[in-house]
């Protein structure tokens, strides 16, 4: 074959030989006798599609994918349309941040060099949000926590300077990731508290064992104050899960417990303290079984001023039962004021964070719907977004 | 000296954790695990081992070294300070009793002379102002531990013989 | 020993735990199950076929059998989340060929409904290798948010192993509580 190619290029006039295995010389003429339309024409090009900037009713699917954990991805679907956007893949127990200003999202997660062994690589990715290319990384020197992927595992500095990773190893920390630089801060040490709940532009707070919330200030540097609050519920009888809501312009935040209390923090200035709580259930709801339930489970949308929570009949312990059921409810007055039935149990729910926000509710095995958050009526139904999905992300508006 | 007075207080300490692992009911193949050190085994044996030996770069051995943060005056203080302390599903006076039982049990030769057992009343102290940047802390310990000769140089507990 | 003395040992196990101010997943779900046993609802016949409907949240003991460590309702799996060794070619303490055990775990408690004992459990993962894939299971009874580290199923486990890839999980008996 080398010989042949050779002799082509060689130039025309020629003599060329076609060879055939078993045979010597079968034919001889001359180059000039060739056919030009051999000769090929590019018809198509190939291009790149680029997404536009993103809408707030895009949401970001992040699959764990249960069965294969150290390949996990994000799809992407256009929820007005069902349209699927594209996909980010990402490795072992991701977490999922999305820059304020949608120009890029971060995956913070960890790889092995050899797929399941070798080096332990934790790297938070960054990527274009419009290319979806990979364009910088900032390696996690001290490592992240390994949890199933949950939302409060990491955050972004409201402003987007500042990713905080909770870390786990198992002492907990958290580490400080700066942005802007393309930087590993440091480690911001806790008392063996937990995840990270952004309340400032240089402030979070994290869960402690007893059942308060640690307030944590820092500075570009990693230098950070901290300060202990009284246990806000009681981490032995009726725990709060670890899926709440914080509305920092607000100046709020809600939790709520695995027997339905809902909990309101108050924030000031990166300070936390309880506000208010109310049990969701009435007496009948109780008598009936009705419980808070799933994996991303409560969600609050401050252009609404509602909680809304996934529900489930069920015994103590149900806790990650999906529900059947999502409940709205209004902090301001302590009241329910609606319940939907889904169409399918949802483990997981997120309100669009736009000022006429739709529902999103995830089931345990990837139907995705859209809904109205004011009446419950299903607008679509969108299928197979993963293997097994467990969260639900939004740009805000 | 050092042993006369160290035995003297695993008398008192042995007092103290009395009711604890030797109180087995039944000798049959499988131990009962019951008081202290079941409240060891409960909130303590996951990271730190059975064996007290915990696991290489990610949990500081007990056996044979935890005693030695009892030699340095910050040390008693960050035995009781330390978060998985603070935090363990335990009430105070079990807390100390735990503590007691787990120093004599894993590092008993390393225990200072002078030690006296935590109480209850120190441990409810204490557990009010967990270490917020435990990491810190016990290097400077370490390093202090290492600066006494107390420990050689390159041993920290966390990466040791038998580390690979 | 009959059914009663079993009770009677949950009751005053749980019993303890409580005055104890020391809640612990099994028992303390079996407090619960003794004390309310008769008001809670039966289970609702809704589809539980996905990875959370399946998690079994309460009255495992009720339900536990000592033959088969290849079923999620094996004895000693009361506080399992995960992938089963024994399904892996592995067992209850020994981890599938080419996956290594964590040298941490975390402890729970189960009753062995043969001789009625409570028995402290070790969890240990096998790491190394991806997930194993056979015999699924979740049981969500006395289990905490990730603040509660010891008692959380959201947790991989495999500090202080090689690697950190989580395969499966088997249960160890530490000791008879």
């Amino acid at each position: 074959m080398a010989q042949r190619r050779g002799l082509l290029s060689a130039a025309s006039g020629m003599v060329l030989a076609v060879l055939v295995p078993g045979q010597t010389v079968v034919a001889q003429q001359t180059i000039e006798a060739l056919p030009e339309e051999a000769r090929l024409e590019v018809v198509e090009e190939w291009g790149v599609n680029v997404l536009p900037e993103a809408s707030p009713r895009w949401v970001y699917v992040l699959d764990v994918a249960f069965d294969n954990l150290i390949a996990s991805r994000i799809n992407i679907y256009d929820s007005d349309t069902g349209r699927f956007l594209g996909v980010v893949h990402s490795g072992f127990v991701p977490n999922l941040l999305l820059a304020p200003d949608k120009s890029e999202l971060y995956v913070d997660e960890t790889y092995y060099s050899r797929g399941t062994q070798g080096d332990r690589i934790d790297v938070l990715s960054i990527y274009d949000a419009k290319t979806l290319e990979r364009t910088g990384e900032v390696i996690l020197p001290e490592g992240r926590a390994l949890l199933v992927s949950k939302l409060p595992a990491a955050a972004l500095s409201p402003d987007g300077r500042f990713v905080l990773s909770y870390n786990m190893a198992p002492a907990t920390s958290v580490s400080l990731v700066d942005i802007e630089a393309r930087k590993y801060v440091g480690e911001i040490e806790s008392p063996g508290c937990a995840l990270v709940y952004p309340t400032g532009e240089r402030s979070f707070s994290m869960l402690c064992p007893d059942g308060s919330l640690v307030d944590i200030a820092y500075d570009e540097s990693g230098g950070a104050e901290v300060f202990q609050n009284e246990p806000f519920f009681d981490s032995e009888t009726d725990p709060v899960f670890s899926h709440g809501a914080i509305d920092i312009a607000g100046g709020r935040g809600f939790f709520v417990s695995y027997d339905g209390v809902l909990y309101e923090i108050g924030i000031e200035n990166g300070r936390t303290a309880l506000a208010d709580q109310w049990s969701i259930l009435s007496a009948a709801d109780a008598e009936e079984g009705w419980r808070p339930g799933g994996w991303q489970l409560l969600d609050y949308q401050p252009a609404l001023r509602r909680v809304f929570v996934l529900m489930h009949k069920g015994p103590k312990w149900s806790h990650k039962w999906p529900g059947e059921e999502v409940w709205v409810l209004d902090p301001d007055r302590n009241e329910r004021v609606a319940r939907f039935a889904l169409e399918e149990p949802a483990i997981s729910l997120m309100l669009t964070r736009e000022s006429e926000p739709v529902l999103l509710t995830l089931t345990d095995t990837g139907t995705l719907g859209v809904l109205d958050p004011a009446t419950g009526e299903q607008k679509r139904r969108i299928e197979g977004t993963g293997l097994t999905p467990f969260l639900l992300h939004a740009y805000a508006e | 000296m050092r042993r006369r007075a160290g035995l003297a207080l695993l008398l008192a300490l042995a007092l103290l954790a009395a009711g604890g692992a030797g109180a087995a009911e039944e000798t049959g193949e499988i131990p009962r695990v019951s008081a202290v050190a079941e409240d060891f085994s409960r909130n303590c044996q996951g990271c730190h081992r059975a064996d007290g030996t915990g696991a290489c770069r990610t949990v500081p051995r007990i056996r044979d070294f935890v005693g030695l943060f009892t030699r340095i005056p910050e040390g008693r203080d960050y035995l009781l300070r330390v978060p998985g302390v603070v935090w363990a599903m335990l009430d105070d006076a079990r807390l100390a009793r735990v503590l007691n039982w787990m120093l004599v049990s894993y590092s008993r030769d390393e225990i200072a002379p002078d030690f006296t057992a935590f109480t209850e009343e120190e441990v409810r102290a204490a557990r009010k102002r967990p270490i917020a940047d435990v990491l810190e802390v016990r290097r400077g310990l370490i390093a202090e531990l290492q600066r006494r000769a107390l420990l050689p140089p390159g041993e920290d507990g966390l990466v040791s013989a038998g580390c690979d | 020993m009959g059914n009663e003395n079993i009770f009677d040992r949950l009751f005053e196990t749980a019993s303890r735990r409580i005055a104890q101010r020391s809640s612990r997943r099994s028992l303390l779900a079996r407090l619960g199950t003794v004390l309310v046993g008769a008001a809670v609802l039966p289970t609702l016949p809704v589809d539980r076929s996905g990875r959370f409907r399946k998690a079994h949240a309460q009255g495992f003991a009720e339900q536990a059998q000592t033959a088969d460590d290849t079923q999620c309702n094996y004895w000693r799996y009361c506080a399992m989340d995960g992938y089963l060794c024994s399904c892996c070619n592995g067992g209850v303490t020994s981890c599938p060929p080419g996956s290594e055990p964590s040298p941490t775990s975390w402890i729970g408690s189960c009753l062995n409904p043969d001789d009625g004992q409570v028995y402290l459990i070790a969890y240990r993962d096998c790491c190394g290798k991806g997930v194993c894939g056979q015999c699924p299971c979740l049981s969500t009874e006395g289990e905490m948010p990730v603040y509660r580290p010891q008692l959380s199923n959201d947790i991989d486990w495999c500090f202080g192993a090689r690697s950190m890839v989580y395969h499966c999980t088997g249960a160890g008996i530490v000791g008879k509580a």
